[in-house]
């Protein structure tokens, strides 16, 4: 994925909320983000999701915790993991504050963030750290280099 | 309104007030803190708080003193403009308080001007006239960091910068607790061992990520924790580390 992903293509971006909103909300906090490009995709439900993984690349998710009907974090991760989607997925939610965040890793999400915490910046950290982060190539597969 | 209600109504008031009160840094986020965008969260809002824009916390280097790009660890400054972060740094600093920061145990501060032969019509400097504060951070063992912060806005008085310290040291002392005795431990996590397993089965991070159903990110940062652990040069080296020392079978 790092590799791959070089410094001057668009990041591709795909924004999991049941609420259409909340994708409003996010394009204008994020809309002065040029570095790097970001291109972000909206689905409203976990199966919206789920085909738009299948029929295009993602470089990164953002998914709403609590998904209608009354799904989160810990049944709709493993449902994008289990299609095969190896890219990172950080989950974004009103209230992080419940017991059942602190086993985010186990799910396989690689970070969890405040709606109000999301601004250009912190995306710019997010892609930073991990969309574009590299590798040394000497800990890469080594049947790869 | 019955009393019952209105007590409660009022208990969640009193509650809401409180919640209010405490700094998103220093309030529960700080006990909840495991991976490092966690901590980039809660310096970000302790910068925040007390008015800085931008943070960086690095690692102190006496070759490029106070630190160089590399030795960046957290920080929402964009990956282009570091260079001239650390340059304006230097500058509002002051050239020795700058050198002497592997010597310093308290904080420093200083006000950026315009950098000295870049004019301002050709170089456009968004950290200029910013108000730059040091905070230098030690581990227990003397390994030694420095958050700076920056922002425009006017300079701390020792009040203030007393504040910023703790707030500062606290979140640094859960940084060392979650992230870099990890680092420095030479144990593997149940993790990193299955990660290594996967990879002395001939596994690409892609294929161990599928089939733990992680992203390729959390693999290859497991593996990077490991290759650091077992003191090895690549993964080949990794896996007969762990195959020498009886860490897979």
């Amino acid at each position: 994925m790092a590799a791959e992903t070089s410094a001057g293509r668009t990041v591709k971006v795909l924004f999991v909320d049941d609420e259409f909103i909340e994708f409003r909300s996010l394009k204008k906090k994020i809309g002065s983000l040029s570095e790097p490009a970001v291109d972000v995709e909206y689905a409203q439900s976990i199966g919206d999701a789920l085909e738009k993984i299948t029929a295009a690349r993602y470089d990164l998710i953002l998914l709403d915790n609590r998904l209608l009907p009354n799904a989160d974090f810990r049944e709709t991760v493993p449902e994008l993991r289990g299609i095969g989607y190896t890219g990172p997925i950080g989950v974004i939610s009103t209230d992080i504050s419940d017991g059942y965040f602190q086993q985010f890793p186990d799910y396989g999400v690689d970070f969890r963030i405040g709606k109000d915490e999301m601004d250009a910046r912190t995306l710019q950290y997010i892609i930073r750290e991990y969309v574009t982060y590299d590798v040394p190539d000497f800990w890469k597969d080594d049947y790869t280099i | 309104m019955v009393w019952s209600d209105f007590w409660k109504f009022r208990g969640k008031v009193a509650g809401m007030t409180n919640a209010a009160a405490v700094p998103f840094h220093t309030g529960p986020e700080l006990n909840r803190a495991i991976n490092r965008t966690d901590f980039f969260r809660l310096f970000k809002a302790a910068a925040h708080h007390y008015h800085f824009d931008n943070f960086v916390l690095a690692k102190i280097s006496e070759a490029a003193a106070p630190f160089g790009e590399r030795e960046i660890v957290i920080t929402n400054v964009a990956e282009r403009r570091a260079t001239l972060f650390i340059r304006t740094l230097k500058e509002a600093l002051g050239a020795i308080k700058a050198k002497s920061a592997q010597f310093l145990t308290s904080p420093v501060f200083g006000k950026s001007a315009q950098l000295e032969g870049y004019p301002a019509d050709l170089v456009f400097n968004e950290f200029n006239g910013n108000t730059f504060l040091l905070i230098p951070l030690f581990t227990p063992e003397g390994r030694r960091y420095c958050l700076v912060l920056s922002g425009v806005r006017q300079e701390p008085d020792q009040s203030e910068i007393a504040d910023v310290l703790l707030d500062v040291m606290r979140i640094f002392d859960k940084l060392y607790e979650e992230i870099l005795t990890q680092e420095m431990s030479g144990r593997l996590t149940q993790r990193e061992a299955e990660i290594v397993k996967w990879t002395s089965e001939g596994k690409t991070s892609a294929e161990i990520a599928i089939i733990l159903g992680l992203s390729e990110h959390t693999v290859n940062s497991h593996i990077t924790a490991a290759v650091r652990k077992l003191d090895a040069v690549n993964r080949v080296h990794m896996v007969a580390i762990a195959l020498r020392n009886g860490l897979v079978s």
